[in-house]
Order: structure tokens, then sequence, then C-alpha cells
């Protein structure tokens, strides 16, 4: 009977998960572009993608700045604003209601309007500069900024999410601990770090890793905002796949070997996770 | 005695306040890309590229939404954005309950590799699976359907998982006491699980919803004609090849994209924030 | 006797590669409707387009209907091309840009035309030389020009002559010289001259007017700009031009229509541009006020200038004989004269058979508008890059480098053409 019933979703996850996987692995070790037949290279691909190209080593240089400035950003400012708006007062509803709006909106949307409010000659950031008397800023169209810009629209948008994720796992520490707390009259900078960090500590291990492997996934943003440029300094790892798959040709295999690159950092961040956290964590 | 009292009275009153008006600036701060989104859709598109920019519109006009709904045919996206948003989410529940009721209370041969591969599929992301699927559905002549935007989205593994540990919170007795009346297996998951897992139940809709309502790259792979295109990748058509980007248009086109996530967000906001405090705990 | 055998054996291989080679031209025999993806999107060429399609939709005596799609980009329509293809659900024509063209043909992937030519006695004589080049390939007719351009430079007359040009510069150095000009008189609010990125269009022709080559060489195998110094020298002054300041720097995204943008609220004084978008331009300097100066582009030392554009091919592959019958029916009616002419004239496209422009439509227009007659006479001493099967790849690379150094600045000429030679390594 159980096998009746998790029949069809193994089915859907073997089809369109796990076959896809071992295909792209596959796909690495030949030139391929979908019209002509598929040619066995070898290893080829990958050495072109690791030693003899220069832009995937860009792309995977940008995609793991960005991922853990997102990482520590938001976490770093979710457990702030989750710590001064604990309390229920009417305010702090509003508030958290308010941050968590950029959650729901598409990515893109909210691409479009930043990339707006980014722009260089009549954009609301650099009107902004202009009225505190300091020069405008390139933004976008800034090398090493475009970057950051990018992590800023990120933390923007999710940052109401995880906020309510830390709120409740803040509440979710037994009122017994934190009066008996409260009754030492442990300073507060104390307090948090010996009770409250460690008793939420599973959800922001857990939350370290969701963020971190949604962020190398990253790819909407980039590709409304700046697609990839200047140059190839946004170019992150998903854009650059997508255009060696979809644009250059299609030169499919080499796309693959780069995406069983991604794949293999995404397994190895998971299992690094793993063991680096699970020693801090405490669980009750 | 008394002004020491209303001195600390007044310090504690000087804190909440600053702290207030502090919580209002953030507020103001974190609202505001939204608020200029609306402005600007509402502006003339050269009040737009003016310098400094005007906080609020000089010239009040609709031209920009005009311009949206002649361009685009928004019937035809927005018909698309809705039947997959709802498919996804009508054939993940049919599938992902079942899954997630047997994982949670039935032992069986294999559950343990089954379930970890279930954990191991919600690692794997659509960036990598996107190559292997699309060779698929070009190979099934299924791109100039809406057929990949679903199809592939049929089980959810976060939704399993989540689920799972809904179900796995409800009390063996009252199962128990189900069974006991030879209740079916779909009665039980109907009538007692599904009440149960209520909270997870709603996050889990929501994050198919919001997945799907505002996916933009699985769309854009997938689809190789216009009249299975979603609203996301409506807003790129509004791009004039001989113009500049008139950003008022595309704030309008923004603004259309934007309404129904929000007024739904509105009028269910207390509900969706109580199911996300459920979240993440055990 | 074994030798005559042997004799005999070829020969008859010969006979049926002949035959393999020589297809049927077919007739069309029922109502039928094709579909054409395009990269006319602008609102001047995306009105003239329909303006075709429907005069053929409802001229045409054989029952065919023409669906026009458009894509996007040249760079769209051909990934969106070849993805169909791959899926097997192609458009029956498309309009292929010259770096599309050998990627399709070394494929095989467009029809060869050669047996309809042969039947309805075309006359390729008639098509402009000059734009012939992508029109053969391997023996094969597999394309015909539709959309063929060059670059002109576009530029603002009462602002160069405020700075002593009152004619068209003759060499890049004149250029500049008047472009810096513009650039200090107005205290660097009005730049004087501004390039976007199309490494085989717009670069290619400045390159190649220092080695005589361009970005990719003749033969297509290889690309010595890298190793002769000249592309180490256009990037380093390019670099140079932008920092001073007074060539603009491309913007990220829609470029091209901030170019425009730019020369349209005077803050840019001239710029290349496609001569395909000479309507669109003037027509957008008039409603500004500007006083519109089209002129020869220019390279070091004197004219030079890039041919590129689209034309129409037919897909080989997933159409039926039917439908590329009626593609030719189509492709026929495009390049009657009063369409070859009414296209020129209507969006600045280069007109492509001789007879379109002996017609009253383009002489007139010609009498009234020097610039429409300037990119014609461009031709002379405009080249357009060689066939060769890495010129998609190469130019998408080379786009990409140049990219780095002009909108990223992070990164010297002297590093790029380095990456460059390492790419080339790996491709070629």
């Amino acid at each position: 009977m159980p096998y009746v019933m998790v029949a069809p979703a193994m089915t859907f996850l073997l089809v369109f998960t796990f076959y896809p996987l071992a295909n792209l692995v596959y796909l690495s070790f030949f030139r391929y572009n979908l019209i002509s037949d598929k040619v066995f290279i070898g290893l080829t691909n990958y050495r072109n993608l690791l030693f003899v190209k220069k832009d995937f080593i860009q792309a995977l240089k940008n995609t793991a700045l960005y991922s853990f400035a997102v990482v520590f950003f938001t976490i770093l400012l979710a457990i702030l604003f989750a710590l001064w708006l604990e309390k229920d007062s009417k305010i702090n509803r509003f508030l958290q209601k308010s941050m968590f709006t950029p959650y729901l909106i598409a990515m893109v949307s909210t691409a479009y309007i930043w990339s707006w409010m980014f722009d260089v000659d009549s954009g609301l950031l650099n009107a902004a500069l202009a009225f505190v008397k300091l020069s405008p800023l390139r933004w976008l169209n800034d090398s090493s900024l475009a970057i950051w810009c990018i992590v800023i629209v990120s933390v923007w948008k999710s940052l109401g999410y995880y906020l309510l994720i830390v709120l409740a796992s803040l509440k979710s520490i037994p009122s017994e601990i934190i009066e008996a707390a409260e009754l030492d009259n442990t300073p507060w900078l104390r307090k948090f770090f010996r009770i409250i960090l460690p008793m939420i500590s599973p959800q922001i291990f857990f939350l370290l890793i969701t963020i971190t492997i949604s962020s190398f996934k990253v790819f909407d943003s980039v590709r409304v905002m700046t697609n990839g440029g200047p140059g190839n300094a946004t170019d992150v790892l998903v854009t650059y796949i997508h255009r060696y798959a979809f644009q250059m040709n299609m030169r499919v295999g080499y796309a693959s070997a780069a995406g069983s690159l991604l794949l293999g950092i995404l397994m190895i961040l998971t299992v690094f996770y793993f063991r680096f956290a699970g020693r801090r964590v405490h669980y009750q | 005695m008394h002004s020491k009292y209303t001195g600390f009275k007044l310090r504690r009153l000087a804190v909440s306040g600053i702290s207030f008006t502090f919580k209002l600036f953030m507020l103001v701060l974190f609202l505001f890309p939204f608020y200029w989104m609306i402005v600007t859709s509402f502006k003339t598109y050269g009040e737009s590229i003016v310098f400094p920019p005007t906080l609020l519109p000089h010239t009040f006009t609709l031209e920009a939404f005009e311009q949206v709904f002649t361009r685009l045919n928004l019937w035809n996206y927005l018909k698309n954005s809705v039947t997959v948003t709802v498919a996804v989410i009508v054939i993940q529940t049919l599938i992902g309950v079942p899954a997630a009721y047997a994982f949670s209370r039935y032992s069986f041969k294999g559950r343990g590799i089954m379930l970890a591969l279930v954990m191991a599929a919600f690692m794997v992301p659509t960036q990598i699976t996107f190559i292997t699927v699309y060779i698929m559905m070009s190979k099934l002549r299924w791109l100039n359907t809406l057929l990949p935007q679903i199809v592939p989205f049929g089980a959810s593994a976060y939704g399993i998982f989540l689920l799972r540990q809904a179900f796995m919170q409800v009390p063996t007795d009252i199962i128990e006491a189900a069974r006991l009346d030879n209740a079916g297996e779909i009665k039980i998951m109907t009538r007692i699980m599904l009440p149960a897992a209520k909270s997870s139940l709603m996050t889990v809709t929501l994050f198919s919803f919001v997945g799907s309502w505002n996916s933009y790259f699985w769309p854009l792979v997938m689809s190789n004609a216009e009249k299975v295109r979603p609203l996301t990748l409506a807003i790129e058509r509004l791009k004039d090849q001989d113009a500049g980007i008139n950003w008022p248009v595309i704030m309008a086109g923004n603004m259309i994209m934007v309404l129904p996530v929000l007024l739904i967000f509105l009028l269910m906001s207390n509900k969706i924030i109580s199911s996300m405090g459920y979240r993440g705990i055990k | 006797m074994k030798k005559l055998f042997v004799v005999l054996l070829m020969g008859a291989l010969l006979a049926s590669a002949q035959g393999l080679a020589f297809a049927e031209a077919v007739g069309v025999t029922e109502p039928i409707t094709i579909t054409f993806w395009h990269a006319r999107g602008s609102t001047v060429d995306a009105e003239w387009l329909a303006k075709s399609i429907n005069k053929f939709n409802a001229t045409n005596t054989l029952g065919i209907t023409v669906e026009g799609v458009y894509q996007g980009y040249f760079s769209d329509v051909q990934a969106k091309t070849l993805a169909s293809i791959a899926a097997g659900d192609p458009p029956t024509i498309a309009e292929i840009s010259c770096t599309a063209i050998p990627v399709l043909a070394t494929q095989d992937l467009l029809v060869d035309l050669a047996p309809y030519v042969e039947r309805d006695g075309f006359d390729m004589d008639n098509i402009v030389e000059a734009v012939s080049d992508y029109i053969y390939y391997d023996g094969q007719i597999i394309t015909m020009p539709y959309t063929r351009g060059t670059a002109i430079m576009y530029y603002n007359k009462d602002m160069y002559a405020e700075v002593g040009l009152d004619r068209a510069p003759t060499t890049l150095e004149e250029l500049n010289h008047y472009a810096k000009l513009i650039y200090e008189n107005s205290d660097g609010a009005v730049k004087g001259i501004g390039y976007t990125i199309e490494a085989n269009y717009y670069q290619h022709y400045l390159i190649q007017s220092l080695n005589g080559m361009g970005i990719l060489d003749a033969d297509g195998s290889g690309a010595s700009c890298l190793e002769d110094g000249s592309l180490l020298r256009f990037l380093t002054d390019w670099f140079e031009w932008t920092e001073e300041g007074w060539c603009a720097v491309p913007a990220l995204s829609s470029a091209s229509s901030v170019v425009q943008e730019n020369f349209n609220n005077k803050s840019l004084a001239a710029f290349v541009s496609s001569s395909n978008r000479a309507t669109t331009i003037s027509n957008n300097a008039k409603a500004n006020g500007i006083n519109l100066g089209m002129a020869f582009t220019v390279g070091y030392g004197g004219y030079s200038a890039p041919i590129g554009g689209g034309s129409l091919g037919i897909i080989n592959r997933g159409n039926t004989d039917q439908e590329i019958a009626a593609a030719w029916e189509f492709i026929k009616f495009l390049m009657t004269d009063e369409q070859v002419a009414g296209n020129h004239v209507a969006t600045g496209v280069l007109p492509a058979t001789y007879s379109s422009i002996e017609t009253d439509i383009i002489q007139e227009c010609w009498a009234e508008n020097e610039g429409y007659k300037l990119s014609y006479e461009q031709l002379d001493f405009a080249s357009e890059i060689r066939f060769s099967p890495y010129v998609s790849e190469w130019s998408s690379i080379v786009k990409s480098a140049m990219s780095q150094l002009i909108q990223g600045r992070n990164i010297t000429p002297e590093e790029v053409v380095q990456n460059l030679k390492d790419e080339a390594a790996a491709l070629f």
C-alpha cells in the first residue's frame, strides 16, 4: 500500500530530478549542439573550463563572493531584526509584514525596480547621493560595485522571510530558560551568545545551508540587471551555463560540464556544512 | 524620589520614542522601492528621466499603462501564469500528500533510501536539471505547450518533506481509532491528516504559488512560442528596440505583475505569517 | 576489363551524386501557411514588414499565408532557430545574420535554392555584388539578401560645425580630433562619438583598417590580429579615448537604444550605427530638432566600413517540400523591385538588387536624402567578415573581452589580448 502512495512522487523525482542529473554528467564528456550527433571528447570540456578559458573561473569567483555576502548579511540582519522586533506590538507586526512583502513578488520585478533606482543618469540613488552633496556612482555599470548591487537586491527581497523564521525560532525557546537567564541578571550580550544563539542554532544552521545553496543558483536578478556585465564582472555560474547552452551556438556538452561542476560544488557545500556546523549545533 | 521616577520614565519614553521613529524609518526605507515603482508608472516618460527625480508626479498620467495594454497581449500571459500555477499546485498536492502520509506513518522496505532521495532532490536545483529536461521536452515536441512548465514540477520534495513533518505530529491514537472504525486510507488522509497539517499545507501551497507565479528562468528556457509564455516574461517585450528603456512603461508592467500577489497578501497576511511561524521548528 | 568496370562505376556514382545534390523544385499545390522568424522589431521595420506580408498574403494566387514572428535581435533569431531545429519544429524561413549563416550552412540546415532559381529564371547577376558573399556555399545558393546593411556615422551637423568641422570627417584621426573638441568645449557635457560593442561589425572595420583583415583571418581559421599587434593597438586606443571622456562608453543593456537616446537629447554628438536604422534615426532627429548628418564610417587613415545584416534562408529540416516551395514564392516576392526599393526607402536597409535602384522609388528618395544613397556608395570600400564556422563564437568571445575592457575597466588591453589568445587556443 505505501508503495502505491509514494510511487507517483518517486517516479516524478526520478524522471525529472535524478535522471537529468546523471544525464548532465554524461553529456559533459561530449561535444553536442542538439542538432548534429554527439561526439565523445572525454575531459576536453573540463580542461577548457578550468585551465584554458578564464571566464568560468571568473563566474565561479563572482558566484562565491555573491553567495557568501548574501548569507552573511541576510543572517546577520535577520537575527538583529528578529531580536529588535521580537515583542508583540502593532508596529512590530506591521514592520514584519512589510519586510516580508518583497519576498512574494517576482525576482524579475524586484530586479527591474532596483535597476531603475540604480540608474546612473536619472536614478533615485544617485539623486540621493547628489542631495547629500556626494558624487554619483556608476552602480551597475561599475565592475566592482555591480555585484554588491545585486547582493543588496537579494538581501532586500528575502530578509523578511528569513526574519520570520528566526523570529519563530526565537519564540520557540522555552520561556523557563529565558526567565532563568533574566533572574540571573545576565548581561544582555552574554544572554545572547550563551543561551539564545545556541537555542536557535539548528534553525540558523538550516538557514545557512539553504541561503548558500539558493545563492549559488542566482540567475533572474543578474540576467535582468546586468546580464553578467560589465564585461563579466557579474557573470555567475547559472548565467554562464545558460549562455553556453542556449546562446553560444548551443554548446550543450560544455555547458553540461559547467553544470556538473556547479552540482559538485553544491554537494560539497552540503557535506561541509553538515560536518562543520554539526559540531556547533546545540540540540535540546 | 519623584523626580528619579519621572526621570526613569522619561528615559524609557525617549528610548521607545527613538525606537519607534527608527522603526518608521525602516518601514519607509523598506517599502520605498514599491512606492517608487507605483509613482514612476504614473509619470510621463519625459518626467521620469528628469534629474533629480520628482517624488510625486507633476503630471499624473495613465499613458504608461495604456502602452502596456496596447503593446502586450496581457490576457495571454495572465492566462498562462494562472494555468501553470494552479496546475502545479493541484498536481503537487495530489502526489505529495499520499507520499508524505506514507513516509510518515508507514514503515516499509526502502523507506530510508527513498526518504534520502527526497531530501537529496530538494537540493537539486532546476538550474542543474534544465539542460536535460529541455532536451526531453524538445524531443516530445512539448516546447510550444504549457506542459514543460507544469509536468517537471509534479513532485515537490520540499512539500513532501514538510508535510511528512506535520503528519508525524498527529497523535497515533487518533489514527488507531480511525482504523478501528474501518476508515480507508483516503479518509484518514483527508479527514485527519490534512486538517491537522493545515498550517504546513498553507506554507507549502504558498511556496508553490510563489515559486510558480514568479518563475522566470524555467519558462524562459522552456517556452518556444509567445503563446505559452507567462507574465514574468512579458515585461521583456516592453523593451523597444529603437527607443531607450521607457521606465514608466516597465514599471506599469511590473505593477500589473505584482498586484495580484500583493492583493492576496493584504487579504491573508495574518494567516500567511502565522503559517511561517510554524515552519522550521522541529 | 576491370579498368572499364571501375570507370563505369565511378561514372555511375558521379551521376547519382549529382542527382542527390540536385533536388527537385516543387510547385505549391494547395493553400498553406508558413512561418517567418525575424529580427525586425523597431516600429518602422515592423510596420514595413507587416505591409509586405499583408500584400503578399493578399495578392499571391497560390493561397500561401505568411506568419511573421518577431524573435528579438539577430542573436536571438539565431539561438531560437537553432533551438527549434533541434526541437523539431523550426520556422519555414528565418532572417539570418551573417554570423549565423555559416553555423546553419555547415550543418546542412539551409535549403539549396538553386533548383528554384533555375526553374523560375531568377537573375542572380541582378544581386548587388557587395552583398552576395553569403549567398553561396559549397556550390549551393543558401540565402537571399534581405536586410543587409552597413554601418554609417550619424552626427549632429551643428555641433560639429561649431568646433570647425563643416563637412564629414575623412579619417578616424580627424573624427577624434573634433570629437575631443566638442567634449572640451562643453566642459564634458557632450561626448563627441560613441561606439557600441559589436565585434564582428563596428570594431571589425576599425581593426580591419589597421591590419586589412579585421578580427578574423581571411581564411576564417585563426585570428592573427592577436599576434600582429593591431588588436592591441586598437584596444589601447579605444580605452584611452573612453578614459579621456570624449568617447562614450556603451551602456550595459540596450546599448544602441541608449546611444540613440543620448544623441536625441544632445549629450552625444555622433555615433556609429547600422544603416538599417536610418529611417528611425532621422525621424527622431527631426522630432528633436537636430540637424542630422550621415557620413561614411572612418577607420585609421581613411574610409572603412563593415557589411552585415540579415538574409533570408529556408530551413532544411522539419519543413515539407510544399512549405519550402511556398517559402520560395515569398522570397521571390520580397526580391521584386517594388519590395526591395520600398524596403530601402522605408527602413534604410541596403538595396539588394541593381534593378531596384533604377526605380523611381529609390531615385526620388536619393534625390531628397543624401544619407540613404550614402550607405549604398559606402559599399565600394566596405568589407565583411569572411564566411567561417567560427565567426559566431569568436565574435561573441571578442565582444565579451571588449566589454570587460571598455565597460568593466578592471583589466588592461594586454591582459585582454592574452585572454583572447587562450580562448583562440581552445576554439580554433
